[in-house]
């Protein structure tokens, strides 16, 4: 695989037909980032596109002393922060403690419990539901793998913070399938 | 030992520091209600990789590309912003002009000791007297153009930093 630094470096030196690897590459993370952060909206795949245009326009200040794909979800990031306040949208929202009040250390096995499709279908609803910043952090960590230090860079938030989210995230989710999954063994 | 909680999955699951992977390994084995319950979350962790985003359109790069094809280039940027550099040279260079004008005495001084006094001298030099308000001065110009130069500094700064592009033009 060509590396990205030899990519930028051919994109730079005129070779603009070279940018096509980094739509490729990058395409999936740019839309996973615009999809957690703004959901399903019509103007998802515009904002992707004025992303990478923004990636382009400014590839000559890329420096190399990230990875390139934290560049472009820092791009994205800020890009739909600028869009979601052109909006009046809410980004930083949080969760209430409450919902962390008494869950228990063990539960049942939600693999077991949910077929593999409506699972991905529950998980996505319920990952959906969250606020616009949780949602980012947990597709940029299982997503897209990144670390706890590539988030905190990407996103500019400090690294107990991203810890702290993506714990209480996961807890969150985990407590409302196991409750999607007492539903409907309440209505079987 | 105490039984392992979410947490420690959490920690262990990612490669944490909370909990030493071999003090959790070792309880692991010994304890069958952690290793049933470490089972099951790592089952729910398993899920949170799977991608259910919606995918973009097959034709999204042929788009993306038809849009960068009509953009400008991308090149090497010249570094710092030169609009900047340019505002903060021409308002330095007033200052200097004021300063000029307003030390005209001890220039002619100056001259007419090396070359002689030179007629044409002083109406040059009286101009911008003239011309300028009087909070125009040399300083205001000096510190004008040395806030630019500082704003360029950490605009060049930030940015490199950040990666993000300059927001700072003039």
């Amino acid at each position: 695989m060509v590396n990205d630094r030899e990519i930028v470096q051919r994109i730079l030196s005129g070779e603009t037909k070279a940018f096509r690897e980094i739509i490729d590459n990058y395409g999936r993370l740019v839309n996973h980032m615009v999809y957690s952060m703004l959901g399903d909206s019509p103007e998802r795949e515009d904002i992707c596109q004025e992303v990478f245009l923004k990636v382009y326009k400014n590839l000559s200040g890329f420096r190399h002393e990230a990875k390139l794909s934290s560049w472009i979800a820092r791009i994205a990031v800020n890009h739909c922060r600028d869009f979601m306040v052109s909006r009046k949208l809410n980004y930083d929202g949080e969760v209430g403690e409450d919902i962390l009040a008494g869950i228990p250390d063990d539960g049942p096995d939600i693999e077991e419990a949910l077929d593999k499709s409506r699972r991905a279908m529950l998980i996505r609803k319920e990952i959906d539901s969250l606020p616009p910043s949780y949602r980012t952090i947990i597709t940029l960590y299982h997503l897209d793998e990144f670390s706890y230090e590539e988030i905190s860079r990407t996103l500019k938030m400090p690294l107990g913070t991203v810890k702290n989210y993506i714990f209480r995230a996961r807890e969150i989710l985990r407590q409302r399938l196991l409750a999607c999954r007492s539903q409907e063994e309440l209505l079987s | 030992m105490r039984h392992l909680g979410v947490n420690d999955f959490q920690e262990m699951l990612d490669g944490g520091r909370g909990l030493s992977a071999g003090e959790a390994a070792s309880h692991l084995e010994s304890c069958p209600r952690c290793r049933e319950s470490y089972a099951r979350y790592r089952g729910f962790y398993k899920c949170l990789g799977s991608d259910s985003v919606p995918p973009l359109s097959p034709d999204f790069a042929g788009r993306v590309m038809n849009a960068v094809m009509q953009q400008p280039r991308a090149e090497k940027e010249l570094i710092p912003n030169p609009s900047v550099l340019i505002w903060s040279f021409a308002l330095i260079s007033c200052g200097a002009v004021i300063f000029l004008v307003n030390w005209q005495g001890a220039i002619k001084t100056l001259l007419s000791g090396k070359v002689g006094y030179l007629k044409w001298l002083d109406a040059i030099l009286s101009v911008p007297g003239q011309v300028l308000p009087q909070f125009l001065n040399t300083p205001a110009f000096i510190i004008g153009g040395t806030v630019l130069l500082a704003v360029a500094l950490l605009d060049y700064l930030i940015r490199h930093r950040s990666n993000r592009p300059s927001t700072f033009v003039i």
